[in-house]
């Protein structure tokens, strides 16, 4: 998997950025809303004696879409004569799209399978460029963590199809036989049979 | 046919002890009816970013030399740029038929043909880097009076006035000239034609002299809406006495564009078009093509493509602001590398606003 700041730039961080989200102009057609984009940035390390390389990562929770060169007076002048735009010399392809995200946290800037997020804790660099990371970065960061164990897959991303998301069937089956063995010993009556059957049928 | 819009846009930056410039010419290029990703087309046809006079011989900057007046110099970059960008886009191998200039096709040359090249005190020439960018497509050296203003912008206008397309320019501002120079021609005409006596002709002028009637107000008053002046042609170099003699025949075999007013709306004082008589677009067809992209801005009523490419062109102000942060900064570690706490300190003193200026004068508080 290649480094972050090889991973496709889609935009470019406008305004006052905060840890908590940041704006960003969005390239024409390369993201959508729901998008987990990342942001390669430094940070001061554990000691402040240096700089330590991170991915910010964050969710894109809005877009908004205007085009600065399409002035209101002429949108008043089209309805009223009903005129195409097409029809006159008005330009409409230099849409501007705005993209605000909700920071998720940071991971270590190195391309290990497993991605351990921790809250951010640095402003994200003014004028950084917004990535796109590649699906198997992303399968790192939600589902890293299961190295070892019986995944178990419940879909995709709803932005990104190729994302697929496995959770772990261990943690599961432990966590409903933790409730089942809870209820057992705390029921008058034994549980019965069928509830039992039908639990371990529909983890395996 | 694709209809081309044309604009520049200039930074304001500043520094002390030097005069850098940014000056770019943006075009738009649309293609009216069409549709799909060929339909519009963006682009920046010159960009100067430089010194404004050279300062070393490594043959950088925008002039050769220095001149005194630094805001000439500004001036005559962005007039050459404006029309080499016009230039650069009918050179194009598809140029667009129409072009429009936001601002006048033919600028007055004489404020700037001072001096013969090489004499002290005269206008400087452009260097060899910057002839290559406004004369886009010429591969031959320029040396001498042909290197300067006078000649670089004669060659680009000649170039226009012969291009088969219609390149014309449109002014939105009014002239502050009264009497003007339209009405004055319209006048001098009628009194030639022996329509007008000299008496009515003289009454004319002086009260418009006297009332400070521009040409935009005495339109504004005499057009309605969609009307248009009868295009005159005028020779925008002004009176033969006014002509520095070491340019006169240059000078005077600049073109003369074809001038008129016309009134977009009912609401807006009306426009200035300036285009020249070989143009290939017809007249009314030309105005009729003004008036109806004015339509589209309604309140302002002025061509909206000239709009749209004003903002395209626009230097944005944190730009500058960024450009003069940087130039600060590299102030400031010259005077430090310097080591002398006189410059340091007059430095600091500049960067900070602390010049001794009327906004700094001390007020005296009453009670």
């Amino acid at each position: 998997m290649p480094a972050p700041e090889q991973w496709p730039s889609i935009g470019t961080m406008v305004g006052d950025a905060s840890t908590a989200e940041f704006t960003f102009i969005l390239r024409s057609f390369k993201s959508r809303v729901g998008d987990v984009v990342a942001v390669p940035m430094e940070v001061p390390n554990e000691d402040y004696s240096g700089r330590a390389n991170i991915a910010a990562w964050g969710r894109i929770t809005s877009i908004e879409r205007y085009n600065p060169f399409f002035p209101y007076e002429a949108a008043q002048e089209l309805a009223n004569e009903s005129i195409p735009l097409v029809d006159t010399v008005l330009s409409s392809s230099r849409d501007q799209l705005q993209a605000k995200v909700l920071v998720l946290g940071f991971t270590s800037a190195s391309t290990g399978d497993y991605l351990n997020l921790y809250p951010l804790t640095y402003p994200i660099a003014p004028a950084a460029d917004v990535r796109y990371p590649p699906a198997v970065a992303i399968r790192n960061l939600l589902a890293g963590g299961l190295k070892g164990q019986t995944s178990l897959r419940i879909g995709t991303l709803i932005a990104r199809g190729d994302v697929e998301v496995d959770i772990s069937a261990e943690k599961i089956a432990s966590r409903h036989l933790a409730i089942m063995a809870m209820t057992v010993s705390t029921s008058r009556t034994p549980p019965s049979g069928n509830y039992t059957r039908a639990r371990c049928c529909a983890l395996h | 046919m694709p209809i081309g819009f044309i604009d520049g846009g200039v930074a304001n930056v500043t520094s002390m002890g030097a005069a850098p410039v940014a000056i770019r010419v943006g075009s738009y290029v649309v293609v009216p009816g069409e549709k799909g990703p060929e339909r519009e087309q963006f682009d920046f046809e010159i960009q100067l970013v430089d010194e404004l006079y050279e300062t070393t011989s490594v043959g950088a900057g925008i002039y050769e030399d220095f001149f005194e007046d630094v805001a000439k110099l500004r001036d005559a970059a962005r007039i050459a740029c404006e029309v080499g960008g016009t230039v650069s886009l009918a050179r194009r191998a598809v140029p667009p038929g129409v072009i429009l200039l936001h601002g006048p096709l033919v600028n007055p040359v004489s404020p700037y043909a001072l001096g013969v090249p090489g004499q002290p005190g005269a206008f400087p020439n452009f260097t060899a880097e910057t002839i290559r960018k406004l004369l886009p497509g010429e591969d031959c050296q320029r040396t001498g009076k042909d290197a300067n203003l006078v000649a670089v912008y004669l060659d680009q206008l000649r170039f226009l006035s012969s291009w088969p397309g219609t390149a014309c320019g449109v002014v939105e501002r009014p002239s502050s000239a009264s009497p003007g120079p339209l009405i004055s021609r319209l006048v001098e005409r009628l009194h030639a034609e022996r329509r007008i006596d000299a008496q009515t002709r003289k009454e004319f002028l002086d009260k418009m002299e006297g009332y400070r009637i521009t040409d935009s107000t005495i339109f504004e008053c005499v057009l309605d809406e969609g009307e248009y002046v009868e295009a005159t042609e005028m020779d925008k170099q002004g009176p033969d006495h006014k002509i520095p003699v070491a340019w006169f025949s240059e000078i005077k075999s600049f073109p003369k564009p074809l001038t008129t007013y016309v009134k977009p709306s009912v609401e807006t004082m009306p426009v200035r078009v300036e285009s020249f008589p070989t143009a290939a677009l017809p007249y009314p067809k030309l105005m009729s093509l003004t008036v109806h992209m004015s339509r589209l801005l309604p309140r302002y009523a002025f061509p909206v493509g000239l709009d749209i490419v004003d903002k395209h062109a626009k230097v944005p102000e944190w730009m500058s602001r960024q450009m003069n942060a940087m130039l600060s900064a590299q102030l400031m570690r010259k005077a430090m590398d310097t080591g002398n706490p006189a410059a340091i300190r007059m430095v600091r003193r500049i960067l900070s606003a602390n010049t001794r200026d009327w906004l700094f004068r001390p007020d005296f508080r009453k009670g």
